[in-house]
């Protein structure tokens, strides 16, 4: 089911009413959100919910296992069974056919044809997203950071809980665990921030991701054709529409959650106002960024090591593993790579902490020196999202090339998308005004008075239905 | 809680409004805009159809290939029926809305012959709305209306079409825009209605475009992609026929050689349909496989699959001497 469906406008309302004025016991709530979070994932295919019960089944039982015995050896051996459980789906659903063709294609470099098939395997949706979820719980409870629950139903809601099941934010089980033992209450200012946050969600979504998309997707399946300002328009239009698109699924999710009486954490603070990459990457899928600091650069030893080449493998080993988490794809691994050239000189130079605060805090604009670096970073981001977005590395590259060898600087791309661009430049407005808030539609009461959000309320959900594209589509990020 | 789920219903009210003027402002696009220049073809049809004191002896169903191509002057002139050949098709009409519009028809009017004009690609696809609505939102309340709307849409298109009109006529957004800001708002025209139905184009595509930019060069249409739910409301324009003792014939009017040669499987298609129809006993003509001697495709054709007006008026004589053959 879609954030952005039919379906979905009738199965929210009626699942609030339900949770809050039927289901007013917390089990009763837990269980009902756990059946309404296996109905909303089985919508899409119900096969599929086979492997999310699964990961559920083999992580409660080896963390409840975990905390019956002190050996080592044995706790160790029950980590190995969750991690191997969980990362084994992912591996066969994700990265299966990715190694069988690269060791292929190795081989008869080499003269050897290998006879190998590839499978036909459609990719579970959110399967990335709750299996991290998961493992974080059996890792902490291996750390002893957390204690396994004992309360089946609450653990099982926890994996599947259906705002956050398919795009994150991945959260974590010390975090999101204790709100499902502990009783919820309705509260107004909650669920007020909550509907204001989807609404902003569904605009970035609907009217500026969507519509970006519909440039994006016919500059990059014509890119050989086109000149230096289409390249570029088609290459500014993706990082919107990525950052719209996945920043907007996560609005509507934390917005959702927060309905039902659940604070997500966050996952995007306001990333494109960045002063350099380490601030970019603080503010960027944080859930998934910390996901990797807490579970694996910490681990490598991160930066507390001695030698300079240490770190470097350590930083480039962060990036490079968050790129093919995003897919069985080089471009995914070259994007990686990119940022990880882009990190490197601020954490050597020891510079990668600078930008703690937010930017301009207090005044209306960024001084000089601040937008020059917001703008550097932007186009350094950008450079990278090209690579995302390409079909192949050698498309990125040709990409690139094409921009600045196709030299055609006719405005007349930027004059049809007029529109468009008028919506982006309200986006960076809200958001600019707002960058100190969690979302862009968390008003300040003496900044604007109750008629004044009123009527922008109201106009964005009209544009929400006038401007929304012929084609819905899917978020980006579902097929991570 | 009942405070917040008061707010919930104070904006959805408020936003239900808005939907509703605005989506009824951008409807008079069609309504206002479109219909006084004589550019909005399903209206005109409607209108004239229901100010209609004539019967009709021949009524012609499909899609733009049937109003584009089938002139009801020529037609009725060489039947010995002037004035009583109207032409339903409009634009995709797929044979759902075929059904509907000849049950509508069939309410008022008792037709002696129907021709049902066979374009193939209008039965793979079951989902455009928009040409669906075109009929449904200009014919008149009654049995024919309240049974194309139960049937004929989902349940998200009912909840649509009832109730959120800036939904369904957002398209008209830019060009309401664009006739505030006092820019050129009106669609480039395709076309003059004549009249019955009809809609008649003068212009002549040149050989050059025609080979060269054709919609049809990168065809890979398979009869396969042909819907089941389609063939189902084919049947039941025939048993609907049959029961009411109408006779009726499938045509497929021309389309330029060139655009045919380029649709590989076109002999597939043709025989899935000529098997059908002798299944039911319906007599049927290809003028793809049939062609008529002197239409060409460097002078009768105003794009790459649509007859232009003299064309027409050419196709429209062989037709009528093929209904006179087949019984009329």
């Amino acid at each position: 089911m879609l954030f952005n469906s039919f379906e979905y406008a009738i199965f929210l309302p009626v699942v609030f009413l339900l949770y809050w004025l039927v289901f007013t016991r917390l089990k009763w709530q837990n269980l009902f959100l756990l059946a309404v979070s296996y109905l909303f994932y089985g919508w899409w295919d119900y096969r599929f919910l086979s492997l999310l019960v699964f990961s559920s089944v083999v992580d409660f039982l080896v963390a409840r296992q975990m905390s019956r015995t002190e050996i080592p050896k044995f706790r160790k051996r029950l980590l190995i069974v969750s991690l191997v459980s969980n990362l084994g789906l992912l591996g066969v659903f994700k990265y299966y056919n990715f190694f069988i063709g690269e060791l292929i294609t190795a081989f008869s470099n080499v003269g050897v044809h290998l006879n190998f098939g590839t499978l036909k395997i459609i990719l579970p949706v959110g399967i990335s997203f709750y299996t991290f979820q998961t493992l974080s719980y059996t890792i902490d409870v291996f750390r002893k950071k957390i204690k396994p629950v004992e309360d089946w139903i609450s653990f099982f809601a926890y994996v599947s809980f259906f705002p956050q099941l398919v795009a994150g934010p991945i959260e974590r089980a010390s975090q999101l665990i204790p709100q499902f033992t502990k009783s919820r209450k309705f509260s107004y200012d909650q669920a007020r921030d909550g509907m204001q946050q989807i609404l902003w969600g569904l605009f970035k979504k609907v009217v500026i991701a969507d519509n970006c998309a519909v440039f994006v997707d016919a500059t990059f399946a014509n890119y050989g054709e086109l000149g230096t300002v289409s390249l570029a328009l088609g290459a500014f239009f993706f990082a919107i529409q990525i950052y719209c698109d996945f920043s907007g699924y996560s609005d509507i999710a934390i917005g959702t959650a927060r309905l039902f009486g659940f604070n997500l954490m966050r996952n995007f603070a306001f990333p494109y106002f960045s002063r350099d990459i380490a601030e970019f990457w603080r503010r960027w899928h944080i859930s998934l960024s910390t996901w990797f600091r807490d579970y694996l650069y910490i681990p490598l030893g991160g930066s507390r090591v001695d030698r300079k080449a240490r770190l470097m493998f350590n930083v480039t080993a962060i990036f490079l593993v968050s790129g093919f988490w995003h897919g069985a794809n080089w471009t995914y691994i070259v994007w990686g790579g990119l940022h990880a050239l882009y990190f490197l000189p601020g954490i050597l130079g020891g510079k990668n902490r600078r930008h703690l605060n937010t930017v301009a805090a207090g005044k209306y604009l960024p001084t000089l020196k601040e937008f020059i670096n917001i703008v550097i970073t932007f186009i350094l981001v950008v450079i990278a999202w090209i690579f995302f977005r390409a079909e192949s590395v050698g498309q990125a590259f040709d990409y690139l090339f094409r921009m600045i060898t196709n030299l055609d600087f006719s405005l007349r791309p930027v004059q049809k998308n007029m529109i468009l661009i008028l919506g982006i430049l309200i986006l960076i407005l809200v958001e600019w005004v707002q960058r100190t808030k969690e979302h862009g539609f968390q008003f300040e009461k003496k900044f604007l008075n109750k008629p004044g959000r009123g009527i922008i309320y109201l106009t964005t959900a009209l544009a929400i239905l006038l401007l929304a594209p012929k084609n819905p589509s899917v978020f980006i990020y579902f097929q991570f | 809680m009942r405070s917040f789920i008061l707010q919930v219903l104070v904006y959805s009210l408020l936003l239900w409004i808005l939907n509703w003027s605005v989506g009824n402002y951008l409807r008079t696009y069609e309504t206002r805009d479109l219909l006084e220049t004589g550019q909005f073809f399903p209206a005109l049809r409607w209108q004239e159809y229901y100010q209609r004191k004539v019967p009709i002896d021949l009524l012609i169903l499909g899609s733009s290939h049937a109003y584009r191509s089938y002139d009801p002057k020529v037609i009725g002139t060489e039947l010995g029926i002037e004035n009583r050949v109207f032409n339903f098709g409009s634009a995709a009409q797929s044979p759902l809305v075929s059904y509907y519009i000849l049950k509508e028809v069939l309410e008022k009017q008792r037709p002696k012959q129907v021709v049902m004009d066979l374009y193939y690609m209008v039965f793979t696809n079951d989902n455009q709305l928009r040409n669906r609505r075109y009929n449904l939102d200009y014919m008149q309340a009654g049995p024919a209306k309240t049974a194309f709307f139960r049937e004929g849409f989902s349940t998200e298109e009912k909840v649509l079409l009832t109730a959120f009109p800036a939904l369904v006529y957002k398209d008209y957004l830019k060009p309401k825009i664009n006739k505030l800001l006092g820019r050129p708002h009106l669609l480039k025209k395709k076309g003059n209605y004549q009249g019955a139905g009809f809609v008649s184009n003068p212009d002549t595509l040149s050989l050059e475009k025609l080979t060269n930019e054709n919609q049809f060069d990168y065809f890979t249409t398979e009869t396969t992609a042909i819907t089941e739910a389609n063939l189902d409301y084919l049947r039941k324009i025939i048993s609907l026929c049959q029961r009411e003792d109408i006779p009726l014939v499938f045509v497929s009017s021309p389309m330029p050689e060139i655009s045919t040669g380029k649709i590989k499987n076109y002999l597939d298609f043709f025989n899935m349909f000529f098997e059908l129809s002798a299944e039911r006993n319906v007599s049927y003509i290809d003028y793809n496989i049939n062609r008529i001697k002197n239409l060409n495709d460097a002078d009768h054709y105003y794009d790459d699959d649509h007859l232009n007006a003299s064309g027409a008026r050419i196709f429209s004589a062989s037709v009528a001497k093929y209904i006179e053959q087949v019984g009329y």
